[in-house]
Order: C-alpha cells, then structure tokens, then sequence
C-alpha cells in the first residue's frame, strides 16, 4: 500500500476511534464505594423513619438497586454500580421524606383527637 | 486510477459508518423517562409550597434535570440520558415531598399549641371552678357559723330566761314558804272563810273594850303581815256569850271589834283594809252552858282574805 493510503486509514481508524469515544465506552471509572455506603446510610435512615410502612415501594426499589449495585462492582460493571447506587441513594430520600411527612401528619390527627377530647371536657365541665 | 477510487469508496463507507454508529448512540425520539422528569419538574417549579418551604431541594432538582436535558442534547447514549432524568425526576418528587413535610410540621406546632391553649384553658377553669367552689364552702361556713352564732346566742338567752324562771320560782317559793312561817306564827287557822286569827277572850277585861297588853304581841305580828302583803285585807268580827242582853253584847262586841281596828290603824294599816263588825251573841263556837264554853265564844275573829283582797262572807 501507498503511503498516503495507509495515512487515510489511520485517520479512519483515529475517527471510529474518536466516535466510540463519544460513548465512553470502555472508559475505566473508579469503584462506587463511597456511593454503595452512602445508600446505605441512607436506606437505614429511611427505615428508622418508618419508611417500611409509610413508604414501602421506595424503600423496596433502595433495596433492590443498592443490591444489584454490588453485584455489579463484583463483576467490575462500575459505571452501572455508580448509576445504581446513585438511583438507590435517591430512592432512599424520598422513601424518607414520604415517611417522615406521614409521621408528621399522624401526629397531628392525634393532637386533633386529643383536642376534641380535652374541648369536650371543659365544655361538660362548664355546663354544670 | 484504482487508488483514489479504493480510497473514496473506504471513505465513503467510513463516512456511513461513523454516521450509522453516531446515530445509534442518539436517540431521534425523546428518552420517555427524559419526558416524565421534564413534567414532574415543571410541576414542582410552579408549585407556590415547594418554592417557600423546599427551594433548595427545587434547585438540587433543577440542576439535574438541565444536567440530563443537556446530555440527551449532546447525544449521549440512552442508558445516562435514562439514569439522569431518573434522578432528575425523583429529585423533583423529593422537593415535593420535602415541603409537604415541613407544611406537616408546621401544622404539628400549631395543633400543639392550640391543644395547650385548650389545656390551659381547661386548668384555667378547673382552678376557676375550684376557687368558686372554694369560696362558696367559704360563704357556706361564714353562713353556718352565723348560724351557729345566732343559735348560741339563742340558746344563751333561753338560758338565761330559765334561769330567771328558775329564780322567779325560786323566790316565789319562798315567799311562799316565808308565808307559811309568817301564817304559822300568826297561829291563824285556816278555814273555808281563809285565814282566821282568833284572839280570845283574855285580852280584854270583862265588860271592857280596851285591848290588854298581851294582845300586841299578836297585833304587832297581824301588822307586820298585812304590811308584808299590802293586798290582804281584813274583817274584824266580835262575838260574846250569851250572858246580857242582845243589845248589850253586840255593842260590846262591836266595840271590842273598832278598837282592834283602831289598834291596826293606829299602827299603819289604812282603815280602807279593815271592816269590822259585831255580831253579839250570835254564832257561838261551844256550848254557854259551861263555863269555859262562854270563855270561847267571848272572842274576836280576824278574818284574813286572801291575796286579791276577798273575804268570803259568812253563810252560817
């Protein structure tokens, strides 16, 4: 082959090169620990939140991706580890979020309560 | 010239490829999730509670929703695009909730403060409750021991009364036995006409009216008793035996009858206290057969009424 051919192919080979990289693919990113340990926290602080019972579909897909993310990072998949783990950390707020504004609103159903109990008596009280 | 022909279709077919390849790492429809993140975004954006109660987590969502609209612009692959907007999209939700949350709070203190107030109120009325009660046993008592009070004083003054009750009887019973000595003294007789105080016939000489010296003792006492019970009156009545004539004897009598009188008065007994009268020789009290018969009936009888002043009159 000419010289001036095998330059063209180099630069071919420099543009599938280039649009693959576009994609990332095959781009090495580091290990999601801090992620994985973040959910986590997340996840348990959820749950002291009430979250398995006022939040239990948000709660449940946390579980699951902080799970499927390890499993990724155990056959080195970490960019699908890192999304994972983000998604799970996210997850994870809101279950808490949900949880914490249903303790909030029982509590105050229950002040209401307690309000219409404590009216009644002082309205009995005062009749006599 | 085969090589430039070789070199134009390579390049031809390198040029199709990278288009080929470029387009299958961009989508020409939109990501869906890319889509569900835009609407939840644009929702919490305009939601009045998110902007004053979550601004922050609304900004964490904005950032990554312009993050993953940018990178789906860019032509990134679809399984990024898909995991931004997926964040993207829960972000968003978690401002939503976050307000809803705080709202909650808020809702929290203020039904708590209201149960306080209520509470209050409550301890407020109760302690009000108990202050009336309180003070009206305080009036009950204040009532009761003017009660009380009222009844002390009552029963102190029945008290008293009995007690002078008791004195009046008291007293009235000594009088009542100072009486009885004052009449046994007189050595008066009671009778159905009352008392009678016989003086006998040696007070007087015979055939005389005057009275002699042994009568003043009883005289003297007949006084001090009519002066002791001013109301008392007395009738003086003479009588004789029936030596004499008629006549004679009822002057006689009469006569010693006025100056027993006379006796009384002289001695301070108004004369409006004392009748006296004769009757001779009528109404004997023994036989004048005998002698010592006719000293009986030679005597003078001091009727003595009783406490009103009336003496009841002689029915014999």
């Amino acid at each position: 082959m000419k010289k001036s051919a095998m330059m063209m192919m180099m630069m071919m080979m420099m543009m599938m090169m280039a649009v693959f990289g576009l994609t990332a693919c095959g781009t090495k990113i580091p290990s999601p620990d801090s992620q994985v340990s973040l959910a986590t926290s997340a996840i348990s602080q959820a749950e002291s939140f009430g979250a398995y019972e006022s939040a239990p579909l948000e709660l449940k897909a946390a579980r699951d991706k902080l799970n499927q993310a390890k499993q990724a990072m155990r056959v080195d998949d970490n960019l699908t580890a890192q999304r994972l783990a983000d998604e799970a950390i996210v997850d994870a707020n809101l279950a808490q979020a949900k949880s914490r504004t249903a303790k909030s609103r029982k509590a105050v159903d229950e002040l209401k309560a307690s309000i219409s109990t404590l009216q009644e008596e002082v309205d009995r009280k005062s009749v006599r | 010239m085969k090589r430039s022909k070789l070199f134009n279709s390579i390049i031809l077919v390198s040029g199709g490829l990278a288009v080929l390849l470029m387009s299958g790492c961009a989508t020409k429809t939109e990501n869906p999730m890319l889509t569900s993140a835009r609407e939840n975004f644009i929702k919490v954006q305009a939601d009045p509670d998110v902007n004053r109660y979550s601004p922050l987590e609304l900004q964490d969502a904005k950032v990554a929703f312009e993050k993953a609209e940018r990178i789906s612009q860019a032509g990134a692959d679809s399984a990024e695009v898909e995991h931004l907007a997926y964040m993207a999209k829960q972000k968003a939700r978690i401002s939503s909730e976050v307000a809803a949350m705080k709202i909650a709070d808020k809702e929290v203190e203020v039904a708590s403060a209201e149960r306080n107030r209520v509470l209050l109120g409550a301890r407020t009325r109760e302690a009000e409750h108990s202050l009336s009660q309180a003070e009206m046993a305080r009036q009950d008592a204040e009532t009761q021991r003017l009660a009380t009070d009222e009844a002390l004083k009552k029963a102190q003054q029945r008290g008293a009364e009995l007690e002078k009750a008791r004195q009046e009887a008291a007293a009235a019973e000594a009088r009542a036995k100072k009486l009885e000595a004052q009449i046994a003294e007189l050595q008066a007789s009671q009778t159905e006409r009352g008392l009678v105080l016989t003086l006998g016939d040696v007070l007087f000489d015979t055939g005389k009216s005057e009275i002699k010296a042994g009568a003043y003792s009883v005289i003297e006492k007949l006084v001090g008793f009519l002066k002791e019970y001013p109301t008392r009156k007395v009738q003086i009545e003479g009588f004789t035996d029936s030596v004499g004539s008629d006549d004679y004897n009822l002057s006689l009598s009469t006569r010693r009858a006025e100056a027993v009188r006379n006796a009384l008065n002289g001695r301070g007994i108004a004369f409006d206290r004392i009748l006296y009268r004769g009757y001779g020789e009528t109404f004997p009290v023994a036989s004048n057969d005998t002698a010592a018969g006719r000293q009986r009936n030679r005597r003078v009888e001091i009727v003595i009424s009783d406490e009103n002043g009336v003496i009841a009159e002689r029915n014999r």
